[in-house]
């Protein structure tokens, strides 16, 4: 063969997917593969859990894999007759993803009322309808009527130095500047647990919500000094596509989870 | 999955599942008792709505909701109310199916409504389902408004699931439905079984753990094709487990319910066969006989109904794995990411 010349793989043995769906998942312990039905002894598949291995596509195995598609075809239909309901409401699934942002934003602009107004009318109803309904409504009512729990209370960041409590009234944890470096518009959630030492905080890095996204990885904690407010810093790489990243925070000496963080990158 | 199309599964496999499932299911036992020892509660409410919960079910639904959430980097604290209500209305759910179905054992017991009749049983299955909603709602506490709001709805909706899917199979039942598929028995399970069982508690998690950021929609094929696989699994159990099964052996057969396996049945049996399993089907409970089941259970055999439903599981696990690393791939290795790879493959293994 000359310098020149196209190098050319052999063409592959196999063409097509390994589609031995019924024994995908063979248990370890379970029998070989079965005969199939006609009583001539002939194997339906040898695909196992353990190792690569060729398969066969008998009829059985086809009859298996229908079953595989018709499971899908089955949920799709389902998710998608959702989504159409969901429309019908008003209230499409990208509205619903924003549903926690908004709840973010209403604490903000009208506190913890407004926050509540749904849930509260939700809770009317409830009472007229399960009215009379026994020990059970009245522990119901019993934890409703209870003070909020003083605990997380989630800091916010935007693009530059900044942060801000989600809810004020939650007990504060410890006082991060969030300092957010991004091209595009970003906001960091950072949800502590109380007590948290700033000083000993890692994340194992921001993965995206859809698979095949790379995560967010140059995110620091960085302890303050006296008298300083300890530092978040995130970067959001310019190739990091919109949408939103989360991560756990462990502390490093115990590997205990302490919290979460996620980030929204925008358009 | 590597090349040669199989799934690696880990050293753990196994023994991930039932150690995480104890573990997490010892959390939320410690919740549910709180709720189930309400003072001012009379005994004929208070022992017969904590006798389910108390007769030791495997604590599958909470261990994945507290595990979905752990997994996406929450405190399983965050998720312990949650899990206890999935384990309250499922337990309410239990209750009223078994009346629903005149089942006659539940965890290796007698059922409820035969312990103490129908009306006592029927108001402790309400009590309980009344009882779910007090976590939810002491999840404002802890997860804020907004968030517990987004759970109750998901709560809602799973429960309208649940009984769609169980007034089909009632349906399918009272009018002696035959000319059924196996779209429409995972149609039926998808409602009556995998929102409940995985789908929810999955969600649930999720949402937790990224304080209502992710959208859920993305995990249901998952919960779907998992919980499928466990349906099949228990209605394979119902005519082939052991002692440890704790239900009524061949139940599914004197109780008429649509199984896969007796679909395949009607689907495989001859003309004069399909008749005679058609009258068997349109007879009530009470008028079908120990002869008739057991020609129904010899028919099975024949025909490869069990080996053909086992396989489907099968296929269906293995989907499920594929859905997993998919939907999975991106987040850190943790324990709780290799309990909920692992769940496919112990719902077909189980005993």
């Amino acid at each position: 063969m000359s310098a020149n010349d196209r190098f050319r793989r052999p063409d592959p043995v196999r063409a097509a997917p390994l589609r031995a769906w019924s024994t995908l998942v063979r248990p370890g312990g379970a029998p070989e593969p079965e005969n199939d039905h006609s009583g001539n002894g002939r194997r339906v598949s040898n695909v196992s859990v353990d190792g690569g291995a060729s398969a066969s596509t008998s009829a059985p195995d086809a009859e298996i894999a229908d079953a595989v598609a018709t499971a899908y075809r089955v949920v799709d239909r389902h998710l998608s007759a959702g989504r159409e309901a969901a429309r019908a409401l008003g209230r499409t699934s990208a509205e619903a993803e924003g549903a926690a942002a908004r709840g973010v934003d209403r604490a903000d602009n009208g506190g913890f009322a407004a926050l509540g107004a749904g849930l509260e009318e939700m809770i009317g109803e409830a009472a007229r309808a399960f009215a009379g309904m026994m020990p059970a409504f009245a522990a119901m009512m019993d934890a409703l009527a209870r003070p909020p729990y003083a605990g997380f209370g989630a800091l916010i960041g935007e693009n530059g130095i900044s942060s801000f409590r989600q809810n004020p009234e939650a007990a504060p944890g410890p006082n991060f500047a969030i300092e957010v470096a991004s091209v595009r518009p970003a906001r960091v959630m950072l949800d502590l647990a109380p007590g948290a030492d700033p000083a000993t905080l890692v994340t194992t890095g921001l993965h995206a919500m859809e698979a095949g996204r790379p995560p967010i990885t140059e995110v620091a904690f960085i302890p303050g000094g006296v008298g300083e407010r300890p530092v978040l810093s995130v970067r959001v790489p310019v190739t990091a596509a919109p949408g939103i990243y989360a991560g756990a925070i462990v502390d490093r000496k115990n590997g205990e989870p302490q919290g979460a963080l996620s980030v929204k990158v925008g358009e | 999955m590597n090349e040669g199309g199989t799934i690696a599964v880990g050293r753990e496999s196994g023994r991930l599942a039932p150690a995480l499932m104890a573990e997490y299911g010892g959390l939320t036992r410690a919740a549910l008792d709180r709720y189930l020892d309400r003072r001012g509660i009379c005994d004929f409410l208070r022992d017969l709505a904590s006798d389910y919960p108390r007769r030791g079910g495997r604590m599958m639904r909470p261990a994945i909701c507290i595990a979905a959430a752990r997994a996406f980097g929450a405190h399983p604290e965050d998720a312990v109310a949650t899990a206890a209500a999935i384990e309250l209305l499922h337990n309410a759910l239990l209750v009223h199916d078994d009346i629903e179905d005149a089942s006659l054992e539940r965890r290796g017991r007698p059922t409820l409504h035969r312990l103490h009749g129908v009306p006592l049983a029927l108001n402790a299955g309400d009590a309980l389902a009344l009882m779910s909603l007090t976590p939810l709602f002491e999840n404002r506490a802890r997860l804020g408004m907004a968030l517990t709001m987004r759970l109750l709805e998901e709560t809602a909706r799973t429960a309208a699931e649940c009984a769609d899917g169980q007034a089909l199979e009632l349906g399918w039942r009272d009018r002696n439905v035959l000319d059924l598929a196996p779209a429409d028995y995972l149609e039926m399970a998808l409602k009556k079984t995998c929102w409940l069982a995985v789908i929810h508690p999955l969600r649930a998690g999720v949402l937790i753990a990224t304080r209502g950021a992710a959208d859920p929609d993305v995990y249901v094929r998952f919960g779907f094709l998992a919980g499928a696989a466990f349906q099949i699994q228990d209605d394979l159990l119902n005519l082939v487990g052991n002692e440890s099964y704790g239900k009524e052996r061949d139940g599914d057969l004197w109780e008429g319910k649509r199984t896969l396996i007796l679909i395949r049945l009607l689907a495989s049996a001859t003309a004069a066969e399909r008749e005679r399993i058609a009258a068997v089907l349109a007879s009530s409970r009470e008028r079908r006989t120990e002869a008739d089941v057991r020609w129904m259970r010899r028919l099975i055999d024949r025909y490869g109904c069990i080996d053909y439903a086992r396989r489907v599981a099968h296929g269906l696990a293995g989907a499920a794995l594929h859905e997993f690393s998919r939907q999975f791939a991106e987040l850190p290795d943790s324990r709780d990411k290799r309990f909920l790879e692992e769940l496919p493959r112990w719902v077909i293994e189980r005993a």
